[in-house]
């Protein structure tokens, strides 16, 4: 029984592991970087860019003809030289916001940011006199 | 009012008016899943090659006039669906329409055209969807409605109905021909 439960347990760590990394992109190998760093984040990159038409995907691991073309696309700028912030403002201008799944700081998406920080601090404020009465 | 009730109240209010927001950003959130920021822009600079000839299709064909550009491929169902309203346009209105077939091969994009008609005043295709991309376009069909000065004035995702025509898309380019 310990020795099924060790098993289970060493598995589970391995899985998690695995998913810690970040997804192999299945096409990377048809595309040729000038640089390793460049390779970096080219994978970064289309990790971190939802599938506008899939549900919960990104482009790393999509199929979908779209991806496809938004990975091209950001291949060819980062050949272009751009910048990560070029690229993901290129994407931003086109699909909205939402293109990205760690969306950036600004405006519109600071409520997002800041909220689960706010929250905390009132929580625990509530927390504090909560138990400072008890 | 006493300083421990102001204690008190503070914290509540700030959490609701957090929560507030919260809210209101996620119900706005809903419109940008098909949001587009080139709406409003000039169109991109592009160059696809021509499905009929040897001289790509660009960004100058489409300036000059109020002018379609239409997204569409072969393997698309709904562009089949929508082809017979395109040919309608092309036949009544005097609107040109610009084609671009989104990653589709170009021998079953001449074949389809051939076999249905053709709407495009010069259609072109976009082999790996570049041109796509740099218009924002999710799927096809999706038209893009240009103004003589060559900025996009209107998108639409899906499929032209007559309805969406009569009622959106032409009024739209009524204004534009008469200003």
């Amino acid at each position: 029984m310990m020795r099924l439960l060790l098993t289970i347990v060493l598995l589970s760590i391995g899985l998690f592991a695995e998913a810690k990394e970040l997804p192999i992109n299945a096409t990377a190998t048809t595309y040729s970087f000038a640089s390793t760093q460049d390779a970096k984040r080219f994978s970064e990159l289309t990790n971190e860019t939802r599938c506008v038409v899939c549900q919960f995907q990104n482009i790393a691991e999509s199929n979908a003809p779209l991806a496809g073309s938004l990975r091209d696309k950001i291949y060819q700028l980062i050949k272009e030289k751009r910048s990560d912030d070029e690229i993901k403002a290129y994407l931003v201008k086109r699909y909205g916001e939402v293109i990205l799944l760690k969306p950036r700081f600004n405006p519109l998406t600071a409520i997002l940011w800041l909220f689960p920080a706010l929250a905390l601090v009132l929580f625990s404020f509530f927390l504090l006199r909560f138990y400072r009465r008890a | 009012m006493t300083v421990s009730k102001l204690k008190f109240i503070i914290p509540f209010t700030l959490l609701f008016i957090l929560l507030a927001i919260l809210w209101t950003q996620l119900s706005s959130s809903r419109s940008y899943a098909y949001s587009s920021g080139m709406v409003g822009e000039k169109i991109p600079s592009f160059s696809a090659p021509a499905l009929y000839s040897t001289k790509n299709l660009t960004n100058n064909n489409l300036k000059g006039r109020v002018t379609l550009l239409n997204f569409w491929a072969s393997w698309c169902s709904a562009c089949r669906s929508e082809h017979a309203m395109l040919m309608k346009i092309k036949n009544t209105y005097d609107v040109p329409i610009y084609g671009i077939a989104f990653k589709d091969d170009p021998r079953d994009s001449r074949a389809m055209l051939k076999k249905t008609g053709n709407p495009y005043v010069k259609a072109a295709y976009d082999p790996n969807g570049s041109v796509g991309v740099d218009f924002g376009i999710y799927a096809t069909p999706e038209t893009f409605v240009i103004s003589p000065n060559g900025s996009i004035i209107y998108k639409q995702i899906g499929a032209i109905d007559q309805y969406t025509w009569d009622h959106t898309i032409y009024p739209l380019i009524r204004k534009y021909q008469q200003s």
